[in-house]
């Protein structure tokens, strides 16, 4: 219904539009023609004169870039019976974003340029939301022999990770720092010592030894952020530690930062929402990795983000079906589905941190373009036309059995949320319309 | 029957011969018989030498009646943990062991009024002492038991635990015991059965009816458990049986000190009001009871404690150590003991001094007590 609707010129009008690359927040219009943008800003407000467009009255809501979720798992290749391109798709598209950065830990993994391309056909195939494969920093994620990064990058892998390991030989880690850096490629770890966290399901600590669980001492994290930092400062290049959940780990990149180093850092919507009495009596769906801290520690990530010491939010989602969490704690998988729950509980620093909605938009747009060196996540002329419609005033309750995503391994069934997805663009083509909103399309 | 009173029968003499044997008045060996006065430690110990060891100090410590006798304070269909029980739940469970236990000795048949019930016994870890304790007060109460076999069952031919459960339920057997590696199982079992599930020890988790039977073991002795001073030792970090005694022990009023090597200590315990000590001198002054616990093998090779042999030197249990606790304190430990690694072996073996033959004995009846429990109020549902 909506295909036979797209046209190739679609005109917004009426929208609070916001661009946080250049600062822009105000009542205005925008056009789009030819997959770009073509024209944005004030003077389009009340522009609907124009020929053979599909036009759109925004009634105020906002009109921004479309998201960049920077840590996805989609399930393909190798796990479809959680999540498969096409499900991950709609289910990213019904939250506004319009690309993703999948994961390596695939199976098989994405370290060679035939499983990068694999992932390219399917999202072709799929023509949803826009996918871009990072590749093992290591060969089959084993930690020792650098993957072929300059011939990945070609291929089109867009950063070098090791999903939720690190590298545990410092040399090994040296290297892929000091390699990367001739291709100017981005290297991101979710940093948590290896040894201290071996075994542990949860955070360690008081209530994990309550429940008689393994824990992963917060140090696990500090200890592999302060290691990874003094090898960049030797090699310098550029590194990302994402999935951040410790006060501590915000002090030391912070320092970091301030030496000029190529760092950033970012976290999921699940850190700054929850600590770890979510796992309440052995709840499996809230075990994720690395795992939900302290309330000191969610409040501290809380203000960094407000702050503007975190850089990037990330969805990190992670679907797990059913037989994967219906288990005994310590037997059940990592993870928590973040797409469709990212803008909802995002919207938090706004309504509750006083954060300005620029700067939380920034946050899930400019800054994971800049990371990735996307053209997108901005409103620029000749910019592709990824954007999103959103009313964040319009209250509803997160239902699990409403998630598009093929699992439902959320922790926010039933949650109040505001910031409902109005359309979703992608190159010009709206992909996404709420179902409940009457498409207020004018023709002309 | 008093269980020297049995004896002197088995052996064919007379209280009057026993008594002048122990050099005793037969008034005196009469208020020893009917509970009315425990004997000096110097006749318990002819008594013990007398009878070969068949008599030991637990057939003396007999509580004559309870006055609260209706054990309807524990409401629960399971016992999943010591967590969440209030000293009045633990109180029942305990009295209906005292009860259970005299019973037992005035009349040893076999209850009929269980017939038909079923227990499992479902053990994913191995198991000899509380396997069999439970098959044992089951069966002492006329209830059938089935021990799966976890090696031969379907959960080594991949069958998630969930469905063995399922298929266990439709079953409908009226008590499931769990025993798994893993903590949290038993409550994962919990919400998706129809029977009483009894936690026989999951993970690090707890192990409740083994500290149930600590304390029935401690208040026979003391008499109270409220105003005591009780000593853990040993691998703390690790032990659900810890756990589990911390909790209990607190909840009932008495005073736990915790000593344990730094590395084999667990965080935040001291939120539950236990006093944390790394040295036997410190940790033992005034104590009344020094429990054991038992060290794994794996974590005497380095990892957590250089040496098995340096492990002994600081926190094995020996007399001179327990010279620093009271003159009469008591020391349990839940087995299986490692001799010469968390206790002096002779010392293990002192009858007078140590319950941990007893605590065996006390499991029965503790946990015939709780399958009773559970077994009426899942009843009482219907």
């Amino acid at each position: 219904m909506i295909e036979a609707k797209n046209k190739s010129k679609i005109v917004f009008k009426n929208a609070r539009i916001i661009d946080p690359h250049s600062g822009f927040d105000d009542k205005a219009g925008l056009i789009v023609e030819n997959k770009v943008i073509k024209d944005f800003g004030k003077h389009l407000l009340k522009n609907d004169n124009i020929d053979d467009a599909l036009i759109i009255d925004c009634n105020n809501n906002i009109l921004c870039p479309g998201f960049i979720d920077l840590s996805a798992n989609i399930g393909e290749p190798g796990e479809e019976f959680k999540e498969n391109v096409n499900t991950a798709s709609d289910a990213a598209l019904a939250s506004g974003i319009t690309s993703i950065v999948c994961m390596p830990n695939t199976n098989p993994i994405i370290d060679q340029i035939p499983i990068i391309q694999y992932i390219e056909k399917r999202a072709k195939e799929t023509n949803g939301v826009k996918i871009y494969a990072s590749a093992s920093i290591t060969k089959n994620l084993e930690g020792e022999k650098l993957t072929e990064m300059g011939l990945l990058l070609e291929a089109g892998a867009i950063l070098f990770s090791e999903a939720n390991q690190v590298i545990r030989n410092t040399k090994v880690m040296k290297q892929a720092l000091t390699y990367a850096k001739n291709f100017d490629a981005t290297i991101m770890i979710s940093p948590q010592d290896p040894d201290l966290s071996l075994n542990g399901v949860m955070n360690g600590g008081a209530l994990a030894n309550k429940l008689g669980l393994p824990g992963i001492p917060k140090v696990a994290e500090i200890l592999q952020i302060e290691r990874d930092i003094r090898l960049l400062e030797n090699t310098g290049g550029k590194l990302h530690f994402f999935n951040i959940t410790t006060k501590e780990a915000i002090i030391a990149i912070e320092n970091a930062k301030n030496k000029e180093l190529n760092l950033t850092c970012s976290t999921a919507p699940h850190y700054f929402t929850l600590n770890e009495t979510a796992v309440d009596e052995w709840k499996t769906f809230a075990k994720v990795f690395p795992p939900l801290r302290s309330e000191i520690d969610r409040e501290a990530i809380y203000n960094a983000l407000i702050n503007n010491k975190i850089d990037i939010i990330s969805s990190h989602h992670t679907p797990q079906d059913q037989d994967s969490k219906r288990l005994p704690f310590e037997q059940a998988e990592f993870g928590i589905i973040g797409f469709e729950t990212l803008l909802p509980i995002s919207l938090d620093l706004y309504f509750n941190g006083k954060m300005k909605l620029i700067n939380l938009i920034d946050k899930l747009t400019y800054q994971p373009a800049k990371l990735l060196n996307l053209n997108s996540g901005k409103l620029k002329i000749g910019s592709p036309a990824d954007l999103t419609l959103i009313d964040i005033n319009t209250p509803h309750k997160l239902k699990l059995e409403n998630m598009i995503s093929k699992s439902k391994n959320s922790l926010f069934d039933d949650y109040n949320a505001k910031g409902k997805i109005l359309y979703t663009i992608v190159d010009g083509r709206i992909v996404y319309s709420d179902p409940n909103m009457k498409l207020s399309v004018e023709k002309k | 029957m008093h269980a020297l009173d049995k004896w002197i029968k088995d052996n064919s003499i007379s209280r009057k011969i026993l008594a002048s044997n122990l050099n005793i008045s037969i008034a005196s060996l009469s208020r020893y018989l009917s509970g009315d006065r425990i004997p000096k430690q110097e006749i318990m110990e002819k008594i013990i030498s007398y009878t070969d060891g068949k008599i030991n100090p637990t057939n003396f410590y007999i509580v004559k009646n309870n006055k609260n006798n209706n054990f309807s304070e524990y409401r629960k269909d399971h016992l999943l943990g010591i967590e969440d029980l209030k000293e009045s739940e633990i109180s029942s469970l305990l009295n209906r062991a005292d009860d259970i236990i005299r019973e037992n000795r005035i009349q040893p048949t076999v209850n009929q009024k269980y017939r038909g019930k079923t227990l499992v016994n479902l053990f994913f870890e191995d198991s000899t002492r509380t396997k069999t304790s439970f098959e044992l007060a089951a069966k002492r109460l006329g209830i059938d038991v089935i021990n799966m076999q976890i090696e031969t069952s379907s959960i080594r031919k991949g069958e998630s635990l969930l469905d063995t459960a399922m298929t266990l339920n439709a079953m409908q057997p009226d008590i499931l015991v769990i025993r798994h590696s893993l903590s949290g199982t038993p409550h994962l079992l919990a919400n998706k059965v129809n029977c009483g599930v009894i936690n026989a020890g999951d993970g690090q988790h707890e192990h409740p009816t083994q500290a149930l039977l600590d304390a029935l073991a401690i208040r026979r002795r003391k008499k109270r458990i409220k105003g005591l001073k009780i000593a853990i030792c040993g691998d703390i970090a690790h032990s659900r049986v810890a756990r589990s005694n911390i909790k209990l022990l607190i909840t009932m009023g008495a005073t736990v000190n915790l000593i344990a090597p730094s590395t084999l200590m667990a965080e935040g315990l001291s939120d539950y009001g236990a006093n944390i000590f790394n040295n036997f001198k410190e940790g033992l002054n005034e104590v009344d009871i020094v429990m054991i616990l038992r060290l794994q093998k794996e974590r005497m090779q380095g990892s957590y404690i250089p040496s098995a042999k340096e492990y002994f030197k600081f926190y094995g249990l020996d007399r001179e150590k327990l010279s620093f606790a009271k003159s009469d304190a008591l020391v349990m430990h839940p087995g299986p003991i490692n001799r010469g690694v968390e206790i002096d072996s002779e010392l293990a073996d002192d009858i007078n001094r140590t319950l941990i033959l007893e605590q065996v004995e006390l499991g029965v009846a503790i946990r015939m007590s709780v399958i009773e429990h559970l077994i009426n109020n899942l009843e009482h549902k219907k």
